[in-house]
């Protein structure tokens, strides 16, 4: 349990960076085109009023005050008002995290899927055919934009052979599980190439290890010593990998949320960037930060999880 | 030796290369009595080390070929099927390897790892494993075992990892032991605790052991009998006493010189001139022609065979004789 | 030990991977693409035949044409040059900057490699992508707003690989001798430091295009990037969505496009690590 310890730990590290984004977001609210009180208030608001909205918000205080503001309200939850919906920020958000959130894990579990069972057939049957088409695929499949594949995916299964939904999300759990297939294979075929090059890689050096050749001399079987001793080590890199790429994991998702038209916080980003809907725009940023700080945090206790030498 | 546990002919081994076959283990024969300890005594490249792997069948089976007999209780090792091989290691035939670090599983609790091979072969419950497992762990002489067993190698040091492997390797009560230059990578007062483990161990169970190593120290220290390899062959074989004290091949002879310890006080090490051959670019005839001081012609032509001298030892030099004539080896 | 060498022999027996050849042709072909495409290209991209709107594949037209009647193969082709050069110039300028920055954070320390090291666990807390969207969302779309902010964002994973890298060939022999021969510190910096250093960053950088390339490509698709009527792969895709119940060729012969540009730096990226013996 020691070395768990970070957990507690952490949060009190992450400080700085947590700073560090609130600073970057503050960067991006002040270089808004334009006035911000306009875009706040809309265009038919009177001079008053405006004057009013200026000093409620301190925009005539000097910058490291407005800084201090925009703190304080960040730390209220008021990310201020959106200009389409006229709803707060927060509310507006708030209603749309959780497609994203099912969309990213639903895309993962596939990902993962895919990747542990190609990756180790690959492995296993080293030169044969299939490991061929699997390598091919796994360079090849680098470049493969994840909302191509959408496409590609909805004209097959949805046009041609009426599978799936083109659009939305669904109802109840099974209905998201089967709105949102499509949309998860798409990131999932577009992330799995790179985890099935990492861990066909590592199952290879793995298979070829001392401590496998020990176990063999020991009796174990073969399918013993690939699940006990093979796998648990060769998936520790690849988790790492895995945390790596969130981050673009996540700009995947926002492409593929606007192919398939899911209500989520991609597609409310995309929309409200044309809409110059800037504070929600903000606000979406800021959310996808702190989902890769969280997630980079999980990736960290599995690891420390899965390799007793690590500690943190 | 009547009632030999290991009887190894004519053992081959020859790796497929891109520049052809290595031939890097050439007709190897020895035997060997249960309880047995033999040395295997030769520099790197010599063969040693793919012989015994040749005999676990741990070679990887593509690019390489192997041919001879090696029967253990009058089965072939290496005519065996896949799955009789897997039942006979671990519980007749095991295997300890020189650098115990990279050969545990570094994830995997060691407790675990001593109890896998009962669970597998015994068809034990977790709890009855665990137990032997910690049995094990006293017997190799680890202190308090039972908190041990759920560590993790790298919380052990180098000398107590490779008593881990040790339990591991007989946690199944083998009766015979393959142990690849066990101590090279100990200090030397670990090494020698170890060795002193190994044969407790015989004596304890009736284990034989092949003992691997490139320093005659150890080999004199433990066995009872020497197998000497030079370039993927046999090229001495005989008792301990026999063999490092009147060597029948120059190059024994030439390998108990350069022991530091054999050498006086204050004089120069003596070395052996040269390098030893990669097996890929062996000598013709005797391999050992190019630095053995006794060469002569016939050796370059032609390999001596491994052939009988006296008292039940064997030989494979063309001047044999003339080095058993004398006594002892003269500094 | 004998195994592994015996087996590595084999391996080093061929000089140049065959990643790197492969990589390198397929390079070479989209670049003769890209720059021939005026001579290469049946049609032009962007001129409308409403006369033959929407028709597949056939031989006049072997990848059919859209919804305006241009040729999708035109338009592939001379896709190629918007789309490579987003690969190339979104990681020149971000490669050239983040090694600079790196060298001089990792040679001089202090001050100015604290500060490098706290922007760099801030941008990397960013998802890369979103960071690039919300940027773009502030300068407006348009490919200047997407080169603006990859350059923002882009250089720091080249800093970072510099940076490593320096620290461990500071203390070199060969670094310590040039000093004690009294080579000032720019000299030592670029001609001892930098050639050694880059090497990590070059190999990602093949990598980083595919990454680039791909970002350029979705953001165009969103409307982001290249704006219609360019013929840039992923408006290409976009404006073929629309018709992809009765036209898939539009928005389908693209992505391949995209697919195989991708494969080319992918490959090479692939043979440059094999060759410089770094592993991923």
């Amino acid at each position: 349990m020691e070395r768990f310890k970070f957990i507690l730990t952490r949060p009190i590290q992450l400080i700085p960076v947590l700073l560090g984004v609130s600073v970057i977001s503050f960067i991006m609210v002040q270089s808004i085109p334009g006035d911000p009180v306009r875009i706040l208030l809309g265009t038919r608001a009177t001079v008053e009023v405006i004057a009013k909205v200026r000093a409620q918000y301190g925009l005539d205080e000097p910058l490291w005050v407005q800084y201090l503001l925009f703190l304080k309200n960040l730390a209220q939850g008021e990310f201020g008002r959106s200009i389409i919906f006229k709803t707060p920020v927060l509310d507006l958000v708030g209603t749309r995290i959780a497609p994203t959130v099912f969309l990213l894990a639903y895309g993962v579990l596939l990902a993962v899927l895919l990747a542990l069972s190609l990756a180790v057939l690959s492995a296993r049957r080293r030169g044969a055919l299939p490991d061929h088409l699997i390598r091919l695929y796994s360079t090849a499949g680098l470049g493969l934009p994840s909302f191509w594949l959408g496409i590609v995916l909805l004209i097959l299964f949805s046009v041609r052979l009426g599978l799936f939904p083109v659009s939305g999300w669904g109802e109840g759990f099974l209905g998201h599980l089967h709105y949102l297939f499509l949309p998860a294979l798409s990131i999932a075929l577009a992330l799995s190439p790179i985890l099935i090059r990492n861990l066909r890689a590592s199952l290879i050096v793995e298979m070829e290890s001392d401590h496998v050749v020990a176990a063999r001399s020991r009796g174990v079987p073969e399918g013993r010593i690939f699940v006990r001793h093979v796998l648990p080590n060769a998936l520790i890199p690849t988790v790492t990998l895995l945390g790596v790429n969130i981050g673009w994991l996540i700009g995947g998702t926002v492409v593929v949320e606007q192919v398939f038209s899911v209500p989520g916080l991609g597609s409310l980003m995309v929309s409200s960037i044309f809409a110059r809907d800037y504070l929600v725009v903000q606000a979406i940023t800021l959310a996808f930060a702190a989902a890769v700080i969280l997630t980079n945090f999980v990736v960290d206790i599995v690891i420390v999880a899965l390799d007793p030498r690590i500690s943190l | 030796m009547t009632t030999s546990l290991l009887e190894v002919r004519d053992l081959c081994v020859t790796f497929d290369t891109s520049r052809g076959p290595v031939r890097a283990v050439r007709a190897v024969a020895f035997s060997l009595a249960p309880a047995e300890v033999m040395g295997l005594v030769g520099e790197s490249g010599s063969g040693k080390s793919v012989s015994c792997r040749a005999l676990m069948r741990l070679l990887p089976p593509r690019g390489v070929r192997m041919s001879g007999v090696a029967l253990f209780q009058g089965r072939d090792i290496l005519a065996l099927p896949e799955e009789e091989l897997r039942d006979l290691r671990g519980t007749e035939l095991a295997m300890i390897f020189q650098n115990p670090s990279s050969h545990l599983n570094p994830v995997m609790p060691v407790g675990d790892q001593i109890a896998e091979p009962v669970l597998v072969h015994e068809g034990a419950s977790r709890r009855q494993a665990r137990a032997r497992a910690a049995e094990l762990l006293r017997q190799v002489g680890i202190p308090d075992p039972d908190s041990q067993l759920d560590r993790y190698p790298h919380q052990f040091s180098g000398g107590m990892r490779q008593r881990v492997m040790i339990a591991a390797a007989l946690a199944c009560r083998p009766k015979l032991l393959i142990a690849d230059e066990p101590t090279t990578a100990l200090d030397v007062t670990v090494q020698a605790q170890i060795l002193r483990l190994l044969l407790e161990l015989r004596d304890r169970s009736g284990l034989a052991i092949v003992l691997i190593s490139h320093n005659l120290g150890v080999i004199a220290q433990t066995c009872d009998s020497v197998s000497v390899m030079y370039g993927g062959r046999v090229v001495e074989r005989g008792s301990k006493r026999d063999v490092l004290s009147r060597p029948h091949h120059p190059y024994t002879e030439a390998l108990i010189r350069s022991q530091p310890e054999s050498a006086p006080l204050g004089a120069p090490l003596p070395t052996i001139e040269g390098q030893p051959p990669a097996p890929s670019e062996l000598p013709t005839g005797c391999a050992f022609h190019p630095r053995c001081p006794y060469a002569q012609p016939v050796c370059v032509e032609e390999a001596p065979p491994l052939e009988e001298t006296q008292d039940g030892r064997r030989s494979a030099c063309w001047r044999w004789p003339e080095l058993a004539a004398r006594s002892g080896v003269t500094p | 030990m004998i195994l592994a060498g015996l087996s590595l022999q084999a391996c080093r027996r061929s000089r140049i991977p065959s990643a790197l050849w492969a990589g390198a042709g397929l390079t070479l072909f989209w670049l003769l693409l890209a720059v021939g495409a005026p001579v290469i290209a049946p049609y032009d991209p962007i001129a409308q035949d409403l006369t033959r709107t929407l028709t597949g594949p056939s031989l006049a037209h072997p990848l059919g044409t859209d919804n305006f009647g241009r040729d999708v193969l035109s338009r592939i082709i001379w896709g190629t040059r918007l789309d490579l050069a987003m690969g190339i110039i979104g990681v020149a300028v971000p490669f050239a900057i983040g090694c600079c920055i790196g060298l001089i954070a990792g040679y001089l320390g202090g001050l100015a490699e604290m500060l490098l090291m706290r922007i760099l666990d801030v941008t990397i807390s960013f998802p890369f992508f979103v960071l690039v969207i919300a940027i773009i969302s502030l300068l407006g779309p348009g490919l200047t707003s997407f080169f603006i902010a990859v350059s923002l964002v882009g250089w720091v994973s080249y800093a970072r690989l510099v940076r490593s890298q320096i620290l461990v060939l500071k203390h070199m022999d060969f670094v310590q001798a040039a000093r004690a021969l009294g080579y000032g510190r720019l000299r030592i910096m670029m001609r001892h430091l930098l050639p050694n250093a880059v090497v990590p960053a070059i190999v990602f950088s093949m990598s980083d295009i595919v990454l680039v390339i791909l970002l350029g490509s979705s953001l165009s698709y969103l409307g982001l990037g290249a704006q219609p009527p360019a013929a840039e792969w992923g408006v290409m895709i976009a404006e073929g969505q629309t018709f992809m119940a009765s036209a898939w060729w539009i928005s389908f012969f693209p992505g391949l496009a995209i697919v195989g540009l991708a494969f080319g730096f992918s490959l090479l990226g692939d043979g440059l690590a094999e060759l410089f013996g770094s592993r991923e």
